[in-house]
C-alpha cells in the first residue's frame, strides 16, 4: 500500500476540500483516465484495492499510472477513550481529492478493455467518478 | 489546409463578472493577439466553435476569423490554446493568434501511430507513446494533421526516437533525441493467494515516528485506569 516514506509532522488537521481540482485535471501520460466528480478522501487500501483490479483485468498488457498519492495521515481515537487527552495515532494515510482529478491512467489496451477495467476500478472507490480518453489519438 | 470561417464578436468588457454573464449567453471569452498587433477582447459561440475544432485537423485549424464590432472586418487567425473547465468539460476560454500566411509558425501536431508493432503483436509488448505531439514550424498552409509513426516492425525494446520522424513541407523543433513511442515487454501479474496477500498489507503508517510515540509506562497505566473507571 502507498504510504509516505517519512513525514515532517505526524499528526494533520483535516482541512477542507472546497472547489475543483484545476492541477491534475488533464490525461498527461496513458490513453484513458479514470477522473473523480465529487470530493473525498481516498485512504491507501481503496487505491490499492482499485490499482489491483485493473492490473488483473488488463491481465499482461497495458501500463497503469496513478495519479494520487495518500499523503495525508488521518488519527484515530482508541475506542472506548473518553473525549480529550489529545489526538489520536495516525492510523492510515488519505488522498485528498477534488472533484476533476485524474485518478489512474492506462494505455497500451484497447477502448473496451480500458473502459471495463475503469469501471472496476471505480467500484472500489467512494466517489462518482467518470471515464475519459485522450482525444486526438486514433488507434 | 483548409481555411475555416468562425464568427466572433469584439468584446468591450473585461473581467471575471462579464466572462461568467458571456458564458451563460452562449458564448464563452477569448482573445485575439499576435503579429504585432494590439490584442483584441472578443466573443465566441460555443455553436459556431464547436464543428470548427471537431474536424481533421483538429485543433489546428487556420480560421478566417469575422469580428463584429471591430475595426479589421476579418483576418486570419489559429488556436493557440484552449482551456477546458476541469469537471464540465465545456469551453472557458480561448486564444487566437494573427498569422500571416507567408511567415512560418510553430504549432504543436499530434503524433499519429500507423500498423501494429511485431512486438506488440506476436509477443505481447507494450506499446508506450511517450511523446503525444510534436512542435512543428511551417507556413500556416502546409500544416500538418498529424506526424505519422509506422510501427509495424518494431520488436521489444525498440523506439522511436523524433529524428527518425518526417513531415513534409515542415521542420520539427521538439529535441530530436526525444523518444516518442517504445515498445516495453509486458509486466506479468502474479497471482498471490489471497492470505499471503492480506498479510502482505499490513503496514502501520505511524512507523515513521515510533520514536516520538513511546509514552512513558506509568503514564499508559494511568490513562488505562481512568479509562475503567
Amino acid at each position: 500500500m502507498l504510504s509516505p516514506k517519512r513525514v515532517k509532522y505526524r499528526k494533520q488537521q483535516r482541512g477542507r476540500m472546497k472547489g475543483i481540482a484545476w492541477r491534475g485535471s488533464t490525461i498527461g501520460f496513458g490513453e484513458y483516465g479514470l477522473q473523480a466528480l465529487e470530493p473525498a478522501w481516498i485512504t491507501s487500501r481503496q487505491i490499492e484495492a482499485a490499482r489491483v483490479a485493473i492490473t488483473r483485468h488488463v491481465k499482461r498488457g497495458g501500463k497503469i499510472w496513478v495519479r494520487i498519492f495518500p499523503d495525508k495521515p488521518v488519527t484515530v481515537k482508541p475506542a472506548e477513550t473518553r473525549m480529550g487527552k489529545g489526538k489520536g495515532n495516525p492510523e492510515y494515510y488519505v488522498a485528498v481529492v477534488k472533484p476533476g482529478r485524474i485518478l489512474f491512467e492506462l494505455a497500451g489496451v484497447d477502448d473496451a478493455l480500458a473502459k471495463e477495467a475503469m469501471l472496476l476500478a471505480a467500484r472500489k472507490l467512494p466517489i462518482k467518478t467518470r471515464f475519459l480518453s485522450r482525444e486526438g489519438v486514433k488507434r | 489546409m483548409a481555411t475555416v470561417e468562425l464568427k466572433a464578436t469584439a468584446r468591450t468588457e473585461t473581467g471575471k463578472g462579464v466572462a461568467r454573464k458571456t458564458r451563460r449567453g452562449g458564448s464563452f471569452p477569448a482573445v485575439l493577439y499576435g503579429e504585432g498587433k494590439e490584442s483584441q477582447p472578443i466573443s465566441v459561440d460555443y455553436n459556431d466553435f464547436y464543428p470548427v475544432i471537431r474536424t481533421a485537423a483538429g485543433e489546428n485549424v487556420i480560421l478566417e476569423l469575422k469580428i463584429d464590432g471591430a475595426k479589421e472586418g476579418s483576418c486570419k487567425a489559429i488556436i493557440r490554446d484552449i482551456q477546458y473547465h476541469p469537471v464540465r468539460r465545456d469551453i472557458l476560454h480561448a486564444d487566437f493568434q494573427h498569422i500571416s500566411m507567408t511567415k512560418e509558425i510553430t504549432v504543436n501536431v499530434p503524433i499519429k501511430i500507423v500498423g501494429e508493432a511485431v512486438g506488440v503483436k506476436t509477443d505481447g509488448g507494450i506499446l508506450e507513446v511517450i511523446l503525444w505531439e510534436v512542435e512543428v514550424e511551417c507556413l500556416p498552409v502546409n500544416i500538418p494533421d498529424g506526424v505519422e509513426v509506422i510501427v509495424d516492425d518494431l520488436e521489444i525494446g525498440n523506439s522511436v526516437q523524433v529524428s527518425d520522424l518526417t513531415v513534409e513541407n515542415a521542420r520539427i523543433l521538439t529535441d530530436p533525441e526525444s523518444t516518442v513511442i517504445t515498445i516495453v515487454a509486458p509486466t506479468v501479474v502474479e497471482e498471490v493467494k489471497p492470505e499471503a496477500e492480506e498479510e502482505g498489507e499490513e503496514v502501520e503508517p505511524a512507523e515513521e515516528g515510533a520514536e516520538e510515540e513511546k509514552e512513558e509506562p506509568g503514564k499508559a497505566e494511568a490513562t488505562e485506569k481512568k479509562a475503567e473507571k
